[in-house]
């Protein structure tokens, strides 16, 4: 049936993580020969969504059609099989192989193959594809946009009608961007269907004819092309935001003392690009100050250089004499298992993790462990993690009293400054209020916080001022009054007048 | 009080897929040996008797199980940092090199002086070639798993060499050293025996480096790089560093064990010192589930099926060879009863047969 398909709908599709509900009842229409923006923000439930429609997550509830037929999908084999190809994020292309044996990887029952045999008959499918690439060349000698295209051709070899492309810029360079783009209008012309997730307006309005915009797992709306401006979309994807309004009786005591300051600061990541790019602030005591932007735009580098833990390239940052003890400038990093803790430890021996040079936790050289089990109980009890005690595995913990015990952890020793990326993220409701009135309470002592975070209505709950960064680049400075279709523009790439 | 109960129970608790795996081996190599028309019955009797039998296969169990001990506990330490040292065997050797330097050249000094300087000297031997393989893997990239093998050759050349010339005996005859002068050399425990007091130094080792691992900071650090290494540098850890430094613990305690096993078994030097005490060592600290009070009773084991072995030949004419199939089956079935297919398949069982009784 894959040879005919026109259209796919899916309807009322609905799915959670735990206790965190991920796609609220989300509709979609994919047509043949038609690019389809998919756009929202970090967390919308883009991807998703996707995932689901390629076997890879079970919705919990709704249906899928194909060209009226209710299908089934259970694995990404069946998927493929229906004529669905997805090219995400990270690929999964094997870099040892070539080209060819790449494509054919998982659909030839052969034992034996002729290597030469095969590299012709994949150069002319990639050939005729209207594809330059010598089927030959091993995966490792590619760039990232070959690859990409490698990862097309192989859905396209696995007769694919609807491909799916997973942020396919985000990792591309300018003019590989138009390359790709080039590709999709090809694609089109035979007939294919695209689907293009990524939350840049300006790729939307250059390439798309239909635009679903999901916000919080609920569609917004879909809307032709031709109807779409930057304004539009940028309010539809952040939606309505209410200013808080304890922003305003905030008290400003005195001049405030600078305890964080950074110049110009260039950062690398780590594939050696410039991830932050001429970027200058300062961090005022008693100021909770926010770095807005989509996922990816150099907030982690930022924030890790000003942690020391990432060289600077070129700028500077200048740090209150205080804050080179760890103790004085505590650190939430953005994803807390792989980062924050070690999840097989007791949640008292994670309480240790940062301060296991404190001597405060030694006894004639041994560690104090009823000290340390103490100190560990406080903050469970201070931030009302819930929990067996501090000798229960820090996995078995659900994930929203992970995060107030990261919070707990990091506010123990009394900071003067706190660096936290995504503090709520994948925490629930309560959760989230708990862990904004510590942050709150930790600013009326006089601390100073720089939160980084991709929720836009985090920012506008929490911070005096915030600037917005994309690629890299600050786009600009925002307070509460600012509005969210401007900061919405900022977010996605587009410059517009400053407010500030 | 609490605490150490605690701690017990969660060993044997950890330990208890081990010891199935040695009696699944064992009755593995049973059935294999009843395929050359031997009595499996007697054959694991026979292995019985030669490692527990009596005073002095016991002895001996213990006297094989002592230099397993040092490897393992270095295997272990470093694994628990997230590193595979293969080197022990290169850093065993080194440390019997070391010994046999002080030893053979004859000395004055007040014995217990003497000891401390020599032991300070071999622990120093096998640290240096650990942090050579930790600087290769921290500041060159260089996997440990590489190096070490490639160090295990350089310290058996090595020795080769020593014994062929500035080790060997003053009589030139055989390619192995004279031998040790007795201040150098470790007392008899048990009149009747080889057994010497560096089982005792063994234990003490292990019951330290548990000390190390698990109460103090350094042993802290050391697991949670070996858990977590992104963690531990997030949360302002030196990272390198401490990799450095567990290499060279892994090392110096790798090289005490061929001390020990020239000062108390040998007397002197000779070119198969280790019969691969180093990589048998590797399969010791899986045994002992990575932990280095885990590692005596694994030790022990090891060490029965050696002396068991001896009897097997000895009495019923078997090749040796069948301890070390066994080893290597024992190795297997950690690992299969490790997997967590194996975990919920008896866990069903056992739930299976509990509604079976109801």
């Amino acid at each position: 049936m894959s040879s005919i398909i026109s259209h796919i709908r899916l309807q009322g599709i609905k799915k959670h993580f735990g206790s965190i509900q991920a796609l609220g009842g989300v509709d979609l229409m994919l047509q043949a020969g038609e690019v389809h923006a998919l756009l929202g923000e970090n967390g919308a439930g883009k991807s998703t969504l996707m995932k689901i429609l390629y076997g890879l997550y079970r919705p919990d509830a709704g249906t899928i059609h194909f060209d009226n037929h209710p299908v089934k999908i259970g694995s990404a084999a069946v998927a493929m099989q229906l004529g669905l190809g997805f090219v995400q994020q990270h690929f999964s292309l094997i870099d040892n192989l070539t080209i060819a044996e790449n494509i054919i990887l998982g659909t030839q029952a052969q034992f034996f193959y002729s290597p030469t045999a095969l590299h012709r008959q994949i150069q002319t499918f990639i050939n005729s594809n209207g594809f330059t690439l010598d089927a030959g060349t091993p995966v490792s000698e590619l760039s990232v946009g070959e690859k990409q295209r490698v990862e097309i051709i192989k859905a396209l070899y696995r007769q694919a009608k609807f491909i799916i492309l997973d942020e396919p810029t985000s990792v591309l360079a300018p003019q590989e961007v138009e390359t790709l783009f080039a590709t999709i209008r090809r694609l089109q012309a035979e007939g294919k269907g695209i689907v293009f997730i990524t939350h840049k307006l300006d790729e939307v309005l250059q390439i798309s004819d239909r635009i679903t915009i999901l916000r919080a797992g609920k569609n917004v709306v879909t809307l032709d092309a031709g109807f779409a401006t930057a304004e539009n979309l940028a309010d539809m994807m952040i939606g309505e935001i209410i200013s808080p309004a304890q922003s305003s009786d905030r008290k400003m005591t005195g001049a405030p003392s600078v305890l964080l300051k950074a110049s110009n600061l260039k950062i690398h990541n780590d594939r050696l690009h410039l991830a932050v790019n001429d970027i200058s602030f300062e961090l005022a005591a008693g100021e909770i100050l926010g770095v807005a932007g989509v996922d990816g735009s150099g907030q982690r580098e930022l924030a890790e250089a000003i942690m020391g833990l990432r060289t600077v390239q070129a700028g500077m940052i200048q740090k209150k004499k205080t804050l080179f003890d760890r103790r004085r400038l505590g650190f939430i990093p953005p994803d807390r298992l792989s980062e924050a803790f070690v999840p097989d430890f007791s949640v008292a021996e994670n309480f240790l993790l940062e301060r296991s040079d404190d001597h405060e936790f030694r006894r004639a050289g041994f560690l104090a462990a009823a000290k340390i089990n103490g100190h560990a109980k406080t903050v469970i009890e201070n931030f009302s993690v819930v929990c067996k005690g501090p000798k229960q595995k820090l996995r078995e913990l659900s994930g929203g009293n992970q995060q107030k015990f990261l919070l707990g952890r990091a506010l123990s020793t009394n900071p003067e400054v706190l660096v936290a990326m995504n503090p709520t993220w994948g925490v629930d409701v309560a959760a989230t209020a708990a862990i904004h009135a510590r942050l709150r309470n930790m600013q009326k002592r006089g601390g100073a916080i720089l939160l980084f975070s991709t929720d836009l209505e985090e920012i506008y709950a929490l911070c005096d001022r915030f600037f917005v960064m994309h690629t890299g680049r600050l786009m600009g400075w925002a307070i509460a009054a600012t509005s969210a279709t401007q900061v919405g523009l900022w977010m996605t790439g587009r410059p517009g007048a400053t407010i500030h | 009080m609490r605490r150490f109960t605690e701690t017990t129970r969660e060993l044997l608790q950890s330990l208890l897929p081990s010891s199935l795996a040695f009696i699944s081996a064992s009755l593995v190599a049973a059935l294999l040996v009843s395929f050359f028309n031997h009595s499996p019955i007697l054959v694991l009797r026979t292995i019985w008797e030669g490692a527990f039998g009596d005073v002095y296969s016991l002895s001996e169990t213990l006297l094989k199980a002592t230099p397993l001990v040092c490897t393992g506990l270095a295997v272990a330490l470093a694994f628990r940092a997230g590193i595979w040292n293969i080197g022990a065997e290169g850093q065993f050797i080194v440390g019997a090199m070391t010994i046999t330097v002080f030893g053979v050249s004859a000395t004055n000094l007040f014995a217990p002086l003497f000891w401390l300087i020599m032991m300070v000297c071999v622990f120093l031997s096998g640290a240096v070639l650990g942090m050579i393989v930790g600087w290769l893997r921290e500041k060159r990239g260089v996997s440990e798993v590489i190096s070490t093998i490639m160090l295990n050759a350089i310290a058996l050349q090595l020795l080769s060499y020593a014994l062929h010339s500035p080790l060997q005996e003053i009589a030139r005859t055989y390619p192995q050293s004279d031998r040790l002068v007795d201040v150098a050399r470790l007392s008899q425990l048990w009149p009747g025996t080889r057994l010497h007091g560096g089982v005792i130094i063994v234990v003490l080792l292990a019951i330290s480096l548990w000390l190390i691992l698990f109460r103090l900071p350094l042993g802290f650090r050391l697991r949670v790089i070996g858990q977590n290494p992104r963690a531990a540098r997030f949360a302002g850890i030196n990272v390198s560093r401490h990799i450095v430094i567990a290499l060279a613990l892994s090392g110096g305690v790798a090289a005490i064990g061929g001390a020990i096993e020239v000062a108390g078994v040998t007397g002197r030097l000779y070119e198969n010192i280790s019969p691969g005490y180093g990589y048998t060592g590797i399969a010791v600290a899986m045994l002992g589930r990575l932990h280095p009070l885990g590692v005596l009773p694994a030790a022990f084991l090891f060490g029965a099926l050696e002396s068991g072995a001896r009897a097997l030949q000895r009495n019923m004419g078997i090749s040796p060879v069948l301890a070390e199939v066994i080893q290597g089956m024992v190795i297997l079935f950690v690992v299969l009863y490790e997997t967590r297919w194996f975990r919920e398949w008896l866990m069903k069982y056992l739930t299976f047969l509990n509604n079976d009784l109801k």
